[in-house]
């Protein structure tokens, strides 16, 4: 416990902990003094010299920042020796800085000018000393504009001290010194890990973000970390990789845990829309936050339970109908707080889409299973093989609120000719036929219609049926196609053949059985006001493809409740809720979350989705709707990150593809998780944007509640 | 390279006592001169009385700061543990060649004083720094130290004793690195060329936080001296007397005066306009101050650098203003960066002096240079900030009347400062050759063949290009008078008939 002492500041008596500096003490007393290079996460290096204070009687002068508050001192801060040399201060940082702010993106979040405008004083007296560097942009991320640089000399402290990168210094050349890299180097050439601590305590326009990387629309703390704004569920990615990187699986399988029960389902078939905006890709690639997710489910050995909280019982019961992703999230957090929850699933078993929708070559059936019992085994109750076709009964029978989460099952058809012929069928229905491991009679030859990841989950899953022929094909362009870029190709690999921008015309038969379908090319197309396809078709000929089989992937419907319960419903049978909440339109206590609100999404969105759902059925029920936990102890991050030989090159890992022959012959994992030594390797990659958080916002001159008076 | 030594009886011979006597530095020849017996003494002594002979002797530091050599021998034998010896034999300023004087001609004297601090505070590893312009030294000092440890006189069992110890040398970055014990130091640890505040004293804790004997070259190369009989102090000094083309280096005792020092060395006192101690670091004084004492004090209390002993002769064929701004120009840009009064203190007083230079300088300007200074005193972080606002203040204290003629009179009287110098060309001189108006780069000349040139005074920068190439030097600087010459080019031979008709 350290001894506090006393001074006396401006005649105020002031206390402060022994081996604070001056200016600490002053400004944790609420009592302004000018500074500029001082920043409450750096050691002082008293470069400014405006925090200038005088010792009373003694007539010296110290810079508060760097100088020891005593017990007894006296000093007064803002004498007319103190002044003078803050004023000049001033001027000179001014004699080299341009004088127009208003063109400056930092206008009006400018210390300097924060400072100046407190000091009632700027340049023009003194003669200007031209700087005319112009603003180096050849590195991803930041902007380094040496003409407004002040040299405070914060950005190398904090670089060097704070983070221990050493990339920014002070540069000794037949010019004079200037703040910059040693030999010019570019950043990443220099080792720096674009972590933006320097960015972030840069008191001018100097070191800044590039324009449009910082999202102005939301909070800055949710804009400084891209990924976890992104992700749906915001899971805190930084740090379940920072997790990995130190090798600490266990933690990381935490981390992901606080905010979805899916892990190794996310790890193998999230769209991961986090790595798009992932900023390591404005360096190089992308980090492989999915891949390195899944790595770490395996590694999954229920520690977490440990910490798993299941509040006290409130009596209330709630109905959950549709055992999916979105259901049963919005189960296992209804149920964490304390309220009985019973499932009801109109299918054999749990799983959803994840059970009957997605192929066992993507997602495996014990993956899906083994992720429901950790969920299930908090205290679920659920009903499989009972179908709910009006949750207002549901009600009647005592439950005090029920959710709606049985997501877009029906696949659509196009109305074509000859769309209800025999062999002519939905994707979804081959799908589920599949994962219930029926007998399907496969055709020799298939022509799908659908150009995304349903359609293709559909020929991939046909090939390893033993269908030897198929074609896929879609209104889109190659580059538009729904599907992402690694299903298609993978689809290549494996002898299917896409042929995008076409539009169907009709479906040939012989009078019962599908025999062809006549498609025309597209050239391009839009959808009007009323959201009808507009297309625009080339001149070239009709062609006809051979087939014994169509498939329709063109989407997917919910199916409607029993018209008695007067919902609402909207394009593809969604569920109308109330503006901004899951409630069903209209109806108290009748909640919806997933597909069957939003029509088809990816899995991350049903599941959160049914978080939010949780939330809002919670204070429905009189609870405080928070459905956060605490999965591992918070510890407070560690600013100091270091060198990594390359770090600008390092290359994104990708996981290991079977070879097409295996992949084709079964429904084997097409892919195989990271070994141990990728993954460590590829989660050091990542620029942990998240620690610029921790760098504390310095407060301007308004905030405090003394500012020295005019003399 | 050989520098010349002023070797005549009134130069006192202490440090440089072997200077001149051997060829280059031969291990055996210095052992001759009884080289090293300094050390052979010390090893039969105990370290404490090492450290009293030095703390008798009074032995200062002689890199500036004059700070007492016994206090921190005393202080770092004091401390535990891994000890280091730093010394910096590298030049604080361009233009000061004594220490490469004192590499090229005698490098043993320091090494054995390293040697002998090393012995007497417990150390057993020396550190010797130069800048990076110093390769050639480099090379002289590893090869002396080669020697040295062929001979058994460094390393392990030194002199057939139980001493052991052992020099590296080490090389610095850039030219930040000057003379300045935090920021060599700093330099050594990889850290940035600048200097920082709140490090701790060296002696208790410096290199890598160990205690460290930080020592300029010169101070170490006194002890093997303070060890004999006669011991006298004295200090190396540097004489430069531009204007009578001599540069010479010479040993005095400490406590003569500047005036003497001169006189000893055979440079004329008469006709001194001024006379600077420690270059852009020091100050300049007039020459009624010739009598000021060379010792720690009396320098540094005027204002000088001890430092840095270069004394410069400025006679009257040299501006003031002129030097001045060249001494700036040295110090803002050699400035280490971390203060605003510093590295900005500096600059502007650069930026302020040329435009005096370009004749646009202003009243108010020399109140702003002394606010500016009085300021760096007060707050610059580091000595240098100091010394370099000495010099402005001293300049405005002594020679206000230079700058008077500059500002008000719009003069420079040693015809230096380019922007007060005006070209005619003479008419009666000129042959209408053309030469100067090809080589003016600035179109200042106006003429065709055979006319009589004329230079347009608004055009013209004062560069004299055009000064050299003229075959009948008819380009001459416009002096007290000004000059009766045409307005535009006339034909060569006119202009004396038209001045016959006046």
């Amino acid at each position: 416990m350290k001894e506090c002492i006393s001074l006396k500041i401006d005649d105020k008596s002031v206390r402060c902990k022994k081996g604070s500096s001056i200016l600490n003490a002053a400004l944790m007393a609420g009592i302004y003094i000018p500074h500029l290079c001082h920043h409450p996460n750096l050691p002082d290096h008293e470069a400014c010299k405006l925090c200038v204070v005088e010792m009373l009687g003694q007539g010296t002068i110290v810079a508060s920042c760097s100088t020891e508050a005593e017990n007894g001192m006296e000093l007064v801060t803002n004498s007319p020796a103190v002044q003078k040399i803050r004023n000049l201060s001033i001027e000179l940082i001014f004699s080299e800085h341009p004088a127009d702010c208003t063109s400056c993106p930092k206008y009006l979040k400018c210390e300097l000018q924060s400072v100046a405008q407190f000091m009632g004083l700027r340049g023009g007296r003194l003669k200007t000393v031209g700087k005319n560097i112009s603003s180096d942009t050849r590195n991803p991320l930041f902007v380094r504009d040496m003409n407004r640089c002040i040299q405070c000399g914060r950005c190398v402290r904090a670089c060097e001290e704070v983070r221990g990168v050493k990339v920014l210094d002070y540069c000794h050349t037949e010019d004079g010194s200037s703040i910059g890299i040693p030999d010019n180097k570019l950043m990443g050439e220099a080792g720096c890990r674009f972590c933006g601590a320097c960015v972030e305590v840069c008191p001018t326009g100097s070191l800044r973000d590039k324009e449009g990387i910082i999202n102005d629309t939301v909070p800055y703390e949710q804009a400084l970390v891209p990924c976890q704004l992104k992700c749906p569920a915001h899971i805190d990615i930084p740090r379940y990789i920072r997790k990995l990187a130190k090798g600490e699986i266990e933690d990381a399988v935490a981390v992901i845990r606080e905010k979805v029960p899916f892990p190794e389902t996310l790890g193998l078939i999230c769209n991961h829309s986090c790595e798009d905006v992932c900023r390591r890709g404005m360096v190089n690639q992308p980090v492989s936050i999915c891949s390195l997710k899944r790595y770490a489910a395996n590694f999954d050995s229920g520690s977490w339970k440990k910490h798993r909280i299941v509040k006290q019982q409130t009596g209330k019961r709630v109905a959950v109908i549709g055992a999916g992703p979105a259901g049963l999230t919005t189960a296992y957090y209804l149920c964490k707080q304390g309220h009985h929850v019973v499932v009801f699933e109109r299918k054999n078993i749990a799983g959803g889409m994840l059970q009957f929708g997605i192929p066992k070559y993507r997602l495996s059936e014990d993956i899906v299973q083994r992720e429901i019992r950790d969920i299930l085994d908090i205290g679920i109750e659920i009903k499989c093989n009972t179908n709910i076709t009006n949750p207002k009964l549901l009600l009647v029978e005592g439950f005090d609120a029920v959710i709606a989460a049985t997501g877009a099952q029906c696949g659509s058809v196009l109305p074509i000719p000859g769309y209800t012929s025999e062999g002519a069928l939905t994707a979804i229905g081959i799908l589920e036929a599949t994962a219930r491991k029926e007998d399907i009679k496969i055709g020799k030859r298939v022509f799908i219609i659908g150009g995304g990841n349903v359609a293709f989950d559909c020929a991939r899953t046909l090939k390893r049926l033993g269908c030897e022929s198929i074609d896929l094909a879609c209104l889109e362009t190659r580059e538009c196609m729904q599907a992402s870029a690694e299903e298609i190709e993978e689809a290549f690999e494996e002898g299917i053949r896409v042929h995008p921008c076409k539009t169907f015309i009709r479906i040939v038969t012989d009078g019962k059985h599908v025999t062809g379908v006549e498609t025309a090319n597209v050239d391009s197309f839009t959808f009007d006001e009323n959201n009808k396809l507009q297309l625009k078709i080339t001149a070239e000929e009709n062609h006809i493809y051979d087939c014994d089989m169509v498939i329709f992937a063109v989407g997917q419907q919910s199916e409607t409740f029993d018209d008695v319960c007067g919902f609402t419903v909207g394009k593809a049978n969604t569920l109308v809720t109330e503006p901004n909440s899951c409630q069903v339109l209209g109806s108290d206590a009748i909640f919806a979350a997933g597909d069957i609100i939003t029509g088809t999404k990816f899995v991350i969105s049903a599941i959160a989705a049914g978080r939010d759902a949780a939330i809002e059925v919670d204070q429905f029920l009189g609870g405080q709707g928070n459905i956060d936990e605490m999965l591992l102890d918070r510890n407070e991050q560690e600013p100091f990150i270091g060198r990594i030989a390359g770090f600008d090159k390092l290359e994104r890992a990708s996981e290991e593809l079977l070879p097409v022959s295996e992949r084709i012959s079964g429904f084997k994992q097409t892919t195989k998780a990271y070994p141990d030594k990728t993954a460590t390797a590829e989660a050091v990659r990542c620029l942990q944007c998240d620690l610029r958080r921790d760098i504390e916002k310095v407060k301007f001159w308004n905030s405090y509640d003394a500012v020295p008076s005019e003399e | 390279m050989r520098h010349e030594l002023n070797i005549n009886n009134a130069a006192t011979r202490v440090v440089t006592k072997k200077w001149g006597r051997m060829s280059g530095n031969n291990i055996a020849e210095y052992i001759n001169l009884g080289g090293f017996s300094g050390l052979e003494k010390v090893l039969k002594l105990k370290p404490e009385d090492v450290i009293k002979q030095i703390e008798v002797s009074r032995l200062r530091g002689k890199g500036g700061a004059g700070y007492p050599a016994g206090l921190k021998w005393r202080c770092c034998a004091g401390q535990t543990g891994e000890k280091y010896i730093v010394s910096n034999f590298s030049n604080c300023d361009n233009n000061n060649m004594i220490v490469n004087a004192m590499i090229h001609n005698d490098v043993y004297s320091a090494v054995e004083g390293i040697m002998i601090a090393g012995y007497a505070i417990g150390a057993d590893s020396g550190i010797i720094f130069l800048r990076n312009t110093q390769a050639v030294e480099y090379n002289i000092i590893s090869e002396a130290l080669e020697q040295m440890r062929s001979s058994k006189i460094l390393g392990k069992g030194i002199l057939k004793s139980d001493f052991q110890f052992d020099i590296q040398v080490v090389m610095g970055k850039n030219n930040a690195e000057k003379g300045q014990e935090i920021i060599i130091l700093r330099s050594l640890e990889g850290l940035s060329p600048v200097t920082v505040c709140n490090r701790p004293h060296a002696a208790e804790a410096g290199l890598n936080g160990k205690p460290t004997l930080y020592h300029s070259m010169e101070t170490l190369a006194s002890v093997p001296a303070i060890l004999e009989e006669g011991y006298i102090e004295t200090k190396i000094v540097q004489l430069v007397d531009t204007e009578n083309d001599i540069t010479l280096i010479t040993e005095v005792a400490i406590g003569s005066s500047i005036g003497d020092v001169l006189e000893r060395a055979g440079i004329p006192t008469e006709g001194i306009k001024a006379f600077s101690f420690g270059e852009s670091m020091g100050a300049i004084f007039p020459p009624d101050r010739l009598g000021i004492l060379l010792d720690f004090d009396g320098i540094n209390n005027a204002g000088g650098a001890f430092g840095n002993a270069v004394i410069r002769i400025l006679r009257e064929k040299e501006c003031l203003v002129d030097s001045v701004m060249h001494c700036y120009e040295v110090s803002s840009v050699e400035c280490c960066g971390r203060c605003v009064f510093g590295r900005m203190g500096t600059a502007q007083i650069y930026e302020t002096l040329k435009d005096i230079t370009k004749k646009r300088g202003k009243v108010d300007d020399l109140d702003c240079m002394r606010e500016i200074a009085e300021a760096m005193l007060l707050v610059s972080s580091c000595n240098q900030g100091k010394c370099a606002a000495q010099m402005i203040l001293s300049v405005l204290d002594f020679f206000q009347n230079e700058f008077d003629m500059h500002i008000r009179r719009k003069t420079c009287e040693a015809q230096v400062c380019k922007g007060y110098r005006s070209y005619y060309i003479s008419p009666e001189a000129c042959d209408g050759c053309g030469k100067c108006l090809a080589k003016c780069q600035r179109d200042a000349i106006e003429g065709e063949d055979d006319y009589i040139h004329v230079i347009v005074q608004d055009m013209c920068d004062s560069c004299a290009d055009c000064v050299s190439v003229c075959p009948n030097k008819a380009i001459r600087i416009v002096g007290e008078s000004t000059p009766k010459i045409p307005d535009s080019p006339i034909p060569v031979g006119s202009w004396k008939q038209s001045r016959r008709r006046r």
